[in-house]
């Protein structure tokens, strides 16, 4: 065994490429045992059945017990001639018993009459009790008896009725050494997770209870994504089966947590691109925000070289307004003296021509006296040029010309003057207006950058968002853990998968041939059943059954139910026999068949199946059968009295 | 270089008197022509010929006064022809009995019989002193332009003067022109100051709104 181990995970960690010591702890954690050898099947065999408690039924009311001792291996009948006479009753009041759980078929008020029950059986050869007191809620013990001497050893206690269904799933899933099956139950929603279900006693159990429900060929549970699959081949009792199960659901719920992390770093890739971008847009406004913040100390030379410039031009300003000033008091000087001079010439031309006038006049009288210039006078005059009137030398206007000439040139000189020096104010002036708009744009270049020096702290708050923002991005940048090969979780789910790969292959090696036998054995069984029509069946380890009747190809789903009863009792024992036969195979032998209402299976089908039962009990040694029907000759010839209970005209067993 | 105007300045006083000389009509007295009364009167003619931006003050006063545009380019011509800077003729305050002596130019004019100088007298006191302009100084005034043109200015000017001046009488001129120079607050004894650039920004003023 402890070889078979050794080679199984040498074969894994070859196949998933890993170390040995990689893949036993991830095999721990999942709960994945090998199992390449199974333990012998445990026999179970009821002993005694017994309860008791008070009917409050019409027809039958008052206290009753029931008990039937000394059972043994073979065929057990209960017959009632009418149904609702208890028959189906005492299968579920032991099937309740042995799951700690009462079945939905037990029926609401036989549940509330029974009081009291006790069940004997026997687990291999050693005898266990069951004492339960069923009144509301289930209380008692389970007791192991070494031999009726000695005090009996309580194997378990139980005070309510989960409790009691505790006490009896620990106690068979031990000593039948049973697995527990895990199925995977996917998700409703597509991006929804799955989860691993574990099925235990209530589900292992229902292979030894045929009942009036025939959807499924084995067991009692409904069809569930492979579990009727799993719960065929725990039965038939396949080594790796129940590592195959724990396998594949931890790899399920590996390569889904798996898939649900791909998702979310793919989805948190997605953000985190989105994210970069933005932080990116921000970073380069700031850095081109920043550019445009020249530092404190290019402003500071910038602001030294323009209060330089302005004090020169300043400097310069100053000189030309105080040129301007004398150029100014020159122009109005020679303006007047323009003025002066055009006067002065004016004058002298009017009194020219005036004198001129008065030339043409010769004095008439004394202007003093009014006394008439005399003829002697005026001779006098012409003679002497002494004038007639007061006798001075009178003068002629020759210097007059002179003078005026004089003057003409006063007044072109000092017009050339003026002409000159208002050219140089006008000069000037247009320089200070130079000066004056460059001092301008200086002083407002030094405003410009003495705003800018105030924006030290700016600039300081600019340089901390850009170093922020940089931090944001390398952090956005950092790939996140996304599932790579070499991720454990990725590395988990290979190792998983050579599990499920190597277990699945020793399973199929061994399945081929058992199912095989199954096969042949279920028409073997169901042909002694009444079946003679039936000629090949196919039992596949999926738990479907391919059929051949009568030449024509059929399946378990599509006959009737009177045929499907017989080819589920015909399946358990064709898997009991063929277990038997290669040392495999977990059924405990024991089969409690309730038949069915004769409207839906008929009585005959029901003889057939008795009577067939009949001679296999007799082949297999360990085979403990209960069949609950209506009283027939075929049955009651087909078993002995004493392995009957029976009630007859209508009576009732209890 | 002296200039001497005595000649200039007679004449300016001879065209003032035939432009303010009532005509005498009178043909026993054939050559004589028309009367200027008043001394006072003649002074306030010589100030306002001798002064053109006194004149066009005076001038600007009768376009407000009347809405006359005549007044106002008469005034324009003025300082179109820089007359404030070049015919000015300063002259000493005179209002209170120290100014120019015309006599020299009277003379002038005597001595020629170009003027006759008359009066009105009560007992030794001359209350009027009026002026006659003889026929002579009539035909002076008609051909001084025609032998010399630079004259024409002075018989046109007197014209104006005449016009602006009215019937009013010596000292009602006196009356307004004193008005005029107490505000340009000249000092007594000084010489009377020019209005000039005054009356220009007034003139521009006015030229502007219309």
């Amino acid at each position: 065994m402890a070889k078979k181990n050794q080679e199984w995970l040498k074969a894994i960690a070859e196949r998933a490429k890993a170390d040995a010591s990689a893949v036993e702890p991830l095999l721990a954690t999942h709960g994945i045992r090998p199992t390449p050898v199974l333990p012998s099947a445990r026999r179970l065999q009821i002993a005694e059945i017994a309860f008791a408690g008070v009917k409050d039924a019409v027809g039958g009311a008052g206290s009753f017990a029931f008990e039937w001792k000394d059972l043994g291996h073979g065929l057990w009948a209960m017959l009632t001639d009418e149904n609702l006479r208890g028959k189906s009753s005492i299968i579920e009041v032991v099937r309740w018993l042995l799951r700690g759980r009462a079945s939905e078929y037990l029926q609401v008020d036989v549940r509330r009459w029974i009081h009291k029950a006790r069940l004997r059986f026997l687990v291999d050869d050693v005898i266990h009790e069951i004492h339960a007191n069923t009144t509301g809620s289930t209380t008692g013990q389970l007791l192991r008896l070494v031999s009726d001497a000695s005090k009996p050893t309580i194997v378990g206690r139980f005070g309510s009725d989960a409790e009691f269904e505790e006490v009896m799933a620990d106690f068979f899933m031990q000593h039948l050494g049973m697995e527990t099956i895990m199925s995977w139950r996917e998700g409703k929603e597509p991006q929804a997770n799955g989860q691993a279900i574990a099925h235990g006693w209530i589900a292992l159990s229902g292979a030894m209870f045929i009942g009036t429900n025939y959807e499924v060929l084995l067991g009692d549970m409904p069809v569930v994504a492979g579990l009727n699959a799993r719960l065929m081949q725990m039965y038939v009792g396949l080594p790796w089966v129940s590592t195959l199960a724990a396998a594949k659901t931890a790899l399920h719920a590996v390569q889904n947590a798996f898939d649900s992390n791909v998702r979310r770093a793919e989805k948190a890739k997605e953000v985190r691109g989105g994210r970069v971008t933005q932080i990116k847009a921000e970073l380069a406004a700031k850095r081109s925000e920043l550019a445009e913040l020249p530092s404190d100390e290019a402003i500071r030379r910038v602001l030294a070289e323009l209060n330089t410039r302005y004090t020169n031009e300043k400097r310069k300003e100053r000189a030309l307004e105080e040129k301007l000033t004398r150029e100014l008091s020159a122009r109005s000087q020679a303006e007047s003296a323009n003025q002066d001079d055009r006067r002065s010439l004016q004058t002298h031309l009017d009194a020219m021509a005036a004198g001129a006038i008065f030339r043409m006049l010769d004095p008439v009288c004394c202007p003093r006296c009014d006394h008439a210039i005399d003829d002697a006078r005026k001779a006098t005059e012409q003679k002497s040029h002494a004038c007639s009137v007061c006798g001075e030398t009178i003068a002629t206007n020759e210097d007059a010309e002179l003078i005026r000439e004089e003057l003409q040139k006063c007044v072109k000189a000092s017009k050339a003057a003026f002409n000159k020096v208002a050219a140089s104010c006008d000069a000037t002036t247009n320089e200070i207006a130079g000066v004056s708009s460059e001092i301008e744009n200086i002083q407002a270049a030094i405003n410009r950058n003495t705003d800018l020096l105030g924006q030290f702290e700016k600039r300081r708050q600019t340089e901390n968002d850009i170093a922020v923002l940089e931090g944001r991005l390398a952090e956005a940048e950092t790939d996140v853990h996304t599932p790579t090969a070499g991720d454990s979780s990725q590395r988990d789910l290979a190792i998983l998968t050579a599990v499920v790969t190597e277990t699945e292959k020793r399973v199929k090696d061994l399945r081929e041939g058992i199912f095989t036998d199954i096969s042949a054995g279920l028409v073997a069984y169901a042909r002694r059943f009444g079946m003679h029509n039936l000629s090949e069946a196919t039992l596949r380890s999926n738990a479907t059954l391919a059929l051949t009747k009568g030449g024509v190809e059929t399946s378990y789903s599509k006959v009737t139910d009177g045929e499907k009863l017989r080819l589920k009792v015909a399946t358990v024992l064709a898997i009991i026999e063929a277990a038997e036969k290669r040392g495999v195979g977990r059924h405990p032998g024991l089969l409690m068949i309730d038949s069915p209402a004769a409207q839906e299976v008929s009585p005959h089908d029901v003889a057939e199946l008795v009577a067939g039962l009949r001679s296999v009990s007799t082949e297999i040694s360990h085979l403990q059968v209960f069949v609950a029907g209506i009283s027939s000759p075929a049955i009651t010839a087909s078993i002995p009295t004493e392995n009957r209970r029976e009630a007859v005209d209508g009576g009732f067993l209890w | 270089m002296t200039i001497r105007t005595a000649h200039r300045d007679a004449l300016r006083l001879l065209f003032a008197i035939r432009a303010g000389a009532q005509p005498l009509g009178d043909a026993n007295l054939s050559d004589e022509v028309g009367m200027f009364r008043g001394e006072a009167r003649l002074w306030a003619f010589d100030f306002w010929i001798r002064n053109p931006d006194y004149l066009a003050a005076e001038l600007l006063d009768l376009y407000a006064a009347t809405g006359d545009a005549s007044w106002l380019t008469s005034a324009e011509s003025i300082f179109d022809n820089e007359e404030p800077d070049l015919r000015r003729v300063p002259m000493i305050r005179y209002f209170f009995g120290a100014f120019d002596r015309l006599d020299d130019a009277l003379a002038l004019l005597r001595s020629r019989d170009l003027v006759r100088i008359t009066g009105v007298k009560s007992l030794d006191k001359v209350r009027e002193t009026d002026f006659v302009l003889t026929n002579r100084g009539d035909s002076l005034c008609k051909t001084c332009p025609v032998v010399a043109p630079v004259l024409q200015w002075y018989g046109d000017r007197a014209e104006l003067v005449a016009k602006v001046a009215g019937d009013r009488g010596g000292a009602a001129l006196k009356e307004a022109q004193y008005k005029r120079a107490a505000y340009a607050e000249t000092e007594l004894g000084g010489i009377i100051p020019s209005i000039a650039a005054e009356v220009a920004r007034r003139l521009a003023e006015i030229k502007a709104a219309a």
